[in-house]
């Protein structure tokens, strides 16, 4: 799985890990937990930083709506950027070089992604943009 | 009769099993709200992910 929670401002945690169930926690670099439980309808959660336990309802998204991702390393550091839209294509979407926030462009032409999608940040140049699908039944 | 109606709710239930069922989480994207924060959230379950950069 993977996951992904981010407020544009100070918030920009990834999470991936393998799961065989409904249910399972995953750990972001940073030590930010997402514990998730999907059976039928939307996933449900807790998202968990520096102590502060926040709950979370994530109905099943279908495209536009979802995670977008894109990465570029310049000038020696590397830059990974993602964004969360949702079905009513409101966005949260940041771009972090280690640890550290270094933008938050707003993510535009997703709904006609014709010639594909990019940002570009001021450090880094044009980040090419793409939509993470999910495959495969667990 | 009795015998078609019993295969169709046999073929349900097998059907049932395989797409996800109680025991795996559905594959697919999820995203929604985080309460008490301005953050979103996006939850992708599959055996593996494809596309982003």
């Amino acid at each position: 799985m993977l996951g992904y929670v981010c407020d544009s401002k100070r918030i920009a945690e990834w999470f991936h890990g393998t799961t065989a169930g409904p249910g399972f926690t995953v750990r972001s670099g940073a030590g930010a937990t997402l514990t998730v439980t999907v059976a039928s309808g939307p996933a449900t959660g807790t998202f968990t930083l520096a102590g502060a336990a926040h709950s979370f309802t994530a109905p099943l998204a279908k495209r536009p709506a979802g995670l977008y991702r894109g990465q570029k390393t310049a000038h020696g550091k590397h830059y990974l950027g993602g964004w969360i839209v949702l079905p009513d294509h409101r966005q949260r979407g940041a771009v972090k070089t280690g640890s550290t926030i270094t933008a938050s462009p707003q993510l535009t032409g997703f709904t006609t992604p014709i010639g594909g999608l990019a940002v570009s940040v001021a450090s880094a140049g044009t980040i090419t943009v793409g939509f993470i699908t999910p495959i495969g039944q667990l | 009769m009795k015998k078609l109606l019993f295969a169709v709710v046999i073929a349900l239930a097998a059907s049932s099993g395989a797409s996800g069922g109680a025991r795996s989480a559905p594959w697919g994207s999820y995203v929604g709200t985080v309460k008490g924060t301005d953050a979103f959230v996006a939850v992708l379950v599959g055996k593996r992910v494809t596309g982003g950069r």
